[in-house]
Parts: structure tokens; sequence; C-alpha cells
């Protein structure tokens, strides 16, 4: 995933051309993982926030439990101190509820993290992005003029 | 001696094979890119799952989804599997990455002789002046 580094004022036009499409590839990559990123925060946000509710609410509590994003099906509240986390490949961790939202919690600040490198390598290969473009447009004049002068 | 016409035809042959074979190492290396990124996910996502289960305490409840069934686990040995993974995940990633490396050099070499081969039908089909 490295881009091989050219010089820009040596380079063909070949070579910023694939540098150019390279540079646009990277950007849409990150961009998107950058999306799947703060989806993935605001998701967590909601599970957090979800296991803070229940633990306020009393065992027995009449509720709606959604089957489908339609269907809701009446339930009672069995327990509101323990929550089953996945934690990924297949592993579940029972906690209490605390645990539980400090699980989000971390997991939210570990994303952030990520988002906080991932925009920062989007703005360095914006940069590059707009560089090497900028040298392709000169290269692509200096040609132009070689062959007028040429003709 | 075969003549010029001949030589050209078997040339042109070995052309299109080099090209293949070309095509066939450039297939392989994206088969081999997407394997190499899946194993890298598999290697963030363990890694996650082995630093929470670092974090529990011993008495704390381990279930494995296996199927649609949720098991009950041992702690010690969700830890020892979960490592036990993670090897095996590193091991075929190193794996990948050298082979990444050595088909990257096949198909460099590759373009050279596609490219001299090029170079040589050129000079046939037009022998310092041609017909």
């Amino acid at each position: 995933m490295s881009t091989s580094s050219i010089d820009l004022r040596t380079a063909t036009l070949d070579e910023l051309r694939s540098a150019d499409a390279q540079l646009r590839e990277e950007v849409t990559a990150y961009g998107e993982s950058l999306h799947m990123l703060s989806k993935a925060v605001s998701r967590y946000h909601a599970s957090g926030r979800a296991i803070e509710a229940l633990s306020k609410e009393t065992v027995g509590k009449d509720m709606l439990i959604p089957l489908t994003e339609s269907l809701y099906v009446p339930g009672k509240i069995a327990k509101t101190n323990g929550v089953l986390l996945d934690v990924g490949t297949g592993y579940f961790i029972e906690h209490d509820a605390e645990k539980g939202i400090d699980y989000c919690k971390r997991k939210v600040n570990f994303i952030r993290e990520n988002v906080d490198a991932l925009m920062e390598l989007l703005t360095k290969k914006r940069k590059q992005l707009v560089l090497v473009q900028d040298f392709m447009r000169a290269r692509m004049q200096e040609q132009a003029q070689a062959t007028q002068a040429g003709a | 001696m075969a003549t010029p016409q001949a030589m050209f035809a078997a040339m042109q042959k070995k052309l299109t094979d080099e090209s293949r074979t070309y095509e066939t190492l450039g297939e392989e290396m994206s088969a081999n890119a997407i394997a190499r990124q899946q194993a890298s996910q598999q290697l963030s996502e363990n890694e996650m799952v082995l630093k929470e289960l670092e974090l529990l305490e011993d008495e704390a409840k381990v279930y494995k989804l296996i199927g649609p069934v949720l098991m009950k686990q041992d702690l010690e040995e969700a830890r020892g599997n979960v490592g036990k993974r993670l090897d095996y995940i590193r091991a075929e990633s190193e794996r990948l990455e050298k082979k990444a490396g050595e088909l990257q050099k096949k198909q460099l070499d590759k373009q050279k002789d596609i490219m001299e081969l090029q170079q040589k039908m050129m000079a046939l089909a037009n022998p310092s002046g041609g017909e």
C-alpha cells in the first residue's frame, strides 16, 4: 500500500498519471474507511447508552422487543445488571453493566484514535494529489508548447 | 536455417504465451493482495479479542459461538485458543508477504522478457529499412 516515491520534477507524464490514479484510489479508500469508522463509533455510542438505560430499569418491567425493524413483541426485563459482549471472532463475555459501558467507551476511544490517524493520512494524501496534479498540468503544457514549436 | 517468416511466427507464439503467463501472475498477485488484507483484518480482530480476554478476571464467564449455540468456555482455554490462532494467522501473513515479493519479482522478470521479445520481433520485421 506504499506509494513508490517519485521525483515530481523529473517524472514523465506517464509516471505522473499513474501516481495521480493511485493517489485518487487511496484518497477514496481512506475516505470510505473513515466513513465506516465513524459509523462504528456511533454504534458503540448507542450500545453504551442502551446498557446505561437498561441498568437504571427494574427487573420485571414490561418492554417491547424488536424482532425486526417493524415487528415488536411484549416482554419483561429479566436482568438489568448484566450484559453479554460480543468481542469478536465468536467470543462473548459476560459482564456487569458498568464494565459493559466501560467496554463501549474503550472501543469508542480506540476507534477515535484510528480516525484521527486516518484523518491525518488523508490530508497528507490529498496534498500529495494536488501537487501531482499541478505537476501533471505543467508537464502537459510544456509538451503542448514543444509540439507547437516543433511544427 | 528457418525462414524469417517461420522465426517471426515462432516468436509471436512465444509472445502470446508469455503475455498469458504475465496476466496469470497479475491475477495471482491480486488474489494474494486480497488474502493478505483478510489476514491482517483477522490479525487485528484476534488481537483485540485477546486483549479483552487478558483484561478479564479469572472468574469471568466466556462463551464461544459455535454454529447457532453459545458454548461456555474456560477462560484459560479461550486465551490459549486465541493465542494459537494469532500465531497461525501471523505465520500465514508472513507466508503471503513472502509470496507477494516473489510474485512481484517474477512479474518484473516476465515484463523484461516480453519487452526484449518485442524488440527482437521489431528488428526482425524491419531489418534496417524493411522490404
